[in-house]
């Protein structure tokens, strides 16, 4: 923690998705963090437990300034106050030209995608793929003036681009190639590929020279999070002791988790390094050299602390009050696991259903998966802020504060 | 434990017994201290040496010969200032300059001290400790240097201490106190042996940039000396862990040794673990800067024996009731392993971390953060050794084969073909010998054609003994 904060100058922010979960939280930063200092935007969490009391964020991360805009597909929800919210579609050059009149911004930040759980093939591919050539197009200026000149686009990529949601990866860096077609097992993450690969060639290419990056974030977990904690203590809150007791695996395999205010983080130091060189160039004294170079570039950003897998679980749980003692785990053998798995997703794949324990499921809480973040520390200067332990806590305590907010409303 | 003891202790421990065979039989010291060749008076430093210390005589004893000596003398001059601090009847009055002006009496021929109490276990050291000035001074200027300016910090270090403790209370109130008192009485022995290390050329001159890297040397083998000997230290009315770890978890540190404050002992125990590991990869790091066999054994083995004492400790109920300690066969076994390279040294580190990591439990309050560190140095071991590379992950993409690969299929080619030949082989000593035994059947008179026409008429058995149809009665 820096006695001095720093200070980003970002410009005329529109951040795309801003109504999503990360987005939310891009924005949250960008306004500095309103949800801290607005109680009515305050976000919940429980009172009077040591276990979710923790320093404030606005106190760490740097001091913003900008003008922030919001578009989304609806911003009914997740508003923030201090920010301009337009509704649109990415998929379409007439929705975004409109948007783009209105906001003219110098940076993009464009983190809409649909969430790899929800999304079907075509909806991924048209939003992902077809959806982001279509924003990167409006903002370098091919399909017309919009009376601006957009400087820098940053896009939230995944680190699940160069993983086959199968194999080990220990300490893998962005030299790792994309993994697609018959290899690539996750349609998600091939249209995420497909995407980043526009984005990043794409850099200084359009009419006005826009800059680009990509952020890589992996294991991504926080305040709204309604994926990955919300499963985790679904499960911790239903399952019965014995159940819970049950480990897949031997838990030696590390795991990277990754606190969404630190992804935002990452995003905006990006932007900022985009942005500063745009600057040099169009003063004329030169780009930054190749090893300091950020347009162009994709960046793994995580909490820089892999962790073995069902530890992160068994954190969970025990925030929601069930503990699970090492010398009560039921360690089940991957090998046999898989095969079971397996033969329920036939036996219930006849059935039309999907079981809990799919081979799939087995493999993910097997694997060795983590990140190597030494390039965003080398060119961003980036550091996880947040300790993911704190990270761990705040993702559970929303989730906790809320369902407790939701049962006092049925009493009432 | 007798005779008796110990056959039935390793007969249920036979891999104890085998790592204990193994060490006495396998070690081959780099180097070996030639007694021949040495002075009266550097024997009777040695014979010092086996008196004072029991760990690092042996270690001491297989140094390379250009820093044997030094070595030695730097130990033993840290022993007796240590013999002087320890010394609770010496009045501060004499102490205090005894302790700042050590590093000039080093230089005073001659120089002998009989002012400790009889009971002081290193007392004869003192009492004869012109031996050691002798040899200090016969030493190369810049190793005499380095010792004196060590000798001098440390020194003035116990001083201060020592007034403190004479004035108002000494114990260890914060983390970064805890952290200070580990450098006075740790920390700075690791300067001084990187830079005699460096002197000598034995280790990367980098590690001198580098203070943080030999400061964790010495603060994580002090602290896991701090945790393991909690109650030792607690009798002697000694107390080392900071109140700003134990005041999280017990109102008094008396508390801690109490049966119904087990699980905050047990929780607050932890956290000094987890202090300690944050040490651990830099410790790594540092043993990467070493250029010579016996100077990488020398900091290895004390290492690789602080974590598997910090394992033995986490999380267990016994540090608080008595002094613990490794087996002697984990302690062979871990000598085996830490005189050997770098790369089996953190095969070790990753081993002992899994083992405590396994022991971690939810209801510790630093449950994750313990785990985060774990993790940290497994991640810091796979960066120094990758097991993955990204050129390899490409050339799995584009489909090409590394010669790595390549030499493996040339291999199992050629082994596949060293099989199908054994196997043409065996088929032909068959055949030879099926050969022989028919011509040799022919040859006794065998009617191979009468065999042959019986076999193609269906009768596969001899026809039955006639005789057993009609028994002579």
């Amino acid at each position: 923690m820096s006695a001095k904060r720093r200070t980003l100058e970002l410009g005329n922010v529109l951040v795309v998705g801003g109504c999503g979960f990360l987005g939310w939280h891009i924005v949250d930063h960008l306004l500095n963090f309103p949800s801290e200092t607005d109680p009515s935007y305050a976000l919940p969490k429980p009172v009077g437990d040591a276990r979710f009391e923790y320093p404030t964020l606005g106190s760490r991360y740097p001091d913003y300034h900008s003008t922030v805009s919001v578009v989304d597909l609806r911003t009914t929800n997740n508003r923030l106050p201090g920010a301009k919210y337009y509704d649109g579609d990415i998929t379409s050059v007439d929705s975004m030209l409109e948007v783009f009149r209105a906001v003219k911004p110098d940076l993009v930040i464009h983190t809409a995608s649909p969430s790899m759980i929800e999304g079907n093939k075509p909806l991924l591919h048209k939003v992902n793929v077809e959806g982001t050539r279509t924003l990167l197009e409006v903002a370098g200026g091919e399909h017309g003036d919009w009376g601006g000149k957009c400087k820098a686009f940053v896009y939230t990529s995944s680190s699940s681009v160069v993983h086959d949601t199968q194999s080990d990866l220990k300490n893998v860096n962005e030299e790792w190639p994309y993994i697609r077609g018959p290899a690539q097992k996750e349609y998600y993450s091939e249209t995420k590929a497909d995407a980043e690969e526009l984005v990043l060639k794409y850099n200084k290419k359009s009419p006005n020279e826009m800059l680009t990056a990509a952020i890589r974030p992996a294991g991504i977990h926080g305040e709204k999070d309604t994926t990955v904690t919300h499963k985790i203590l679904e499960h911790g809150s239903q399952a019965s002791d014995r159940v819970l007791r049950m480990q897949l695996g031997e838990n030696d395999n590390l795991f990277d988790f990754t606190y969404v205010g630190n992804v935002a983080y990452g995003h905006l130091l990006a932007a900022h390094r985009l942005l500063a060189s745009y600057d040099l160039v169009a003063a004329g004294k030169g780009g930054p050299l190749d090893y300091e170079r950020v347009d162009g570039e994709a960046f793994n950003i995580t909490n820089d602390s892999p962790v073995y897998f069902w530890d992160v679980t068994r954190a969970m749980w025990a925030l929601i009050n069930r503990v699970v003692e090492p010398e009560q785990v039921w360690a089940l053998p991957e090998g046999l696991l898989e095969t079971v798995g397996g033969i329920a997703e036939t036996v219930m794949g006849l059935f039309g259903k999907t079981p809990r324990l799919t081979a799939r499921t087995v493999r993910y809480s097997c694997m060795t998966r983590y990140y190597s973040t030494e390039k965003a520390k080398r060119r961003l200067a980036y550091l996880p802020v947040v300790p993911l332990d704190e990270g761990i806590a705040r993702a559970v305590g929303y989730i906790v504060a809320q369902k407790q907010a939701d049962a006092g409303k049925k009493t009432l | 434990m007798g005779l008796i003891g110990n056959a039935l202790y390793y007969s249920f421990h036979p891999m104890e017994l085998r790592a204990i065979i193994q060490w006495k039989v396998w070690h081959n010291p780099p180097h070996e201290r030639n007694e021949k060749n040495e002075t009266e008076n550097q024997k009777i430093c040695f014979k010092f040496l086996d008196k004072t210390s029991r760990s690092f005589s042996a270690v001491i004893k297989e140094l390379h010969p250009e820093l044997l000596i030094p070595i030695c003398i730097f130990y033993l001059v840290l022993r007796g200032l240590d013999t002087i601090e320890d010394d609770t009847s010496i009045p501060l009055a004499t102490k205090e300059p005894l302790l700042r002006d050590f590093k000039d009496i080093l230089t005073q021929d001659g120089w002998t001290f009989t002012g400790n109490r009889p009971e002081e276990k290193d007392r004869e050291l003192l009492v004869q400790f012109n031996h050691v000035i002798t040899e200090f001074m016969n030493m190369k200027p810049e190793y005499q240097a380095i010792i004196k300016d060590i000798t001098e910090k440390m020194g003035n270090g116990m001083a201060d201490y020592a007034i403190k403790a004479e004035n108002d209370d000494a114990s260890v109130k914060t983390k970064k106190e805890y952290d200070l008192y580990c450098f006075y009485v740790a920390g700075l022995v690791g300067e001084g042996l990187t830079r005699l290390f460096v002197e000598a050329g034995f280790g990367n001159p980098a590690l001198l940039k580098r203070p943080n890297l030999h400061k964790s040397m010495g603060l994580f083998l002090q602290k896991t000396n701090i945790i393991r000997d909690v109650r030792e230290d607690f009798d002697d009315n000694r107390r080392f862990w900071p109140q700003e770890i134990w005041s999280n978890h017990v109102d008094n540190f008396e508390d801690l040794f109490k049966p119904e404050h087990l699980d905050a002992a047990l929780n607050c125990s932890s956290e000094m673990v987890l202090n300690a590991l944050e040490h651990a990869e830099e410790c790594l790091f540092y043993l990467a800067g070493m250029r010579e066999q016996s100077v990488f054994n020398f900091c290895a083995i004390p290492q690789s024996m602080a974590i598997a004492t910090m394992e033995l400790c986490f999380r267990n109920p016994d540090i608080f009731k008595r002094n613990i300690k490794i087996t002697k066969g984990d302690a062979c076994d871990l000598m085996h392993k830490s005189t050997q390279n770098l790369s089996v040294l953190c095969d070790t580190f990753r081993q002992y971390t899994r083992k405590i990591h396994k022991k971690n439990t939810p209801k510790d309050p630093n449950f994750l953060k313990i785990s985060i560190v774990c993790g940290q140095i497994e991640k810091f071991i796979e960066t120094i050794f990758p097991t993955q590379s990204a050129d390899a992950a490409n050339r799995k993409v584009s489909g090409e084969a590394t010669a790595a690969e390549l030499q493996r299929k040339r291999e199992e080619d050629e082994n596949k073909k060293d099989v199908y030949f054994m196997m043409a082989l065996m088929g032909v000593i068959v055949v030879v010998v099926a050969s022989i035994m028919i011509f040799a059947a022919w040859m006794m008179g065998a009617r191979f054609d009468l065999a042959f026409k019986e076999i193609t008429s269906g009768n596969f058995r001899p026809p039955v003994k006639s005789q057993l149809e009609h028994p002579e009665l």
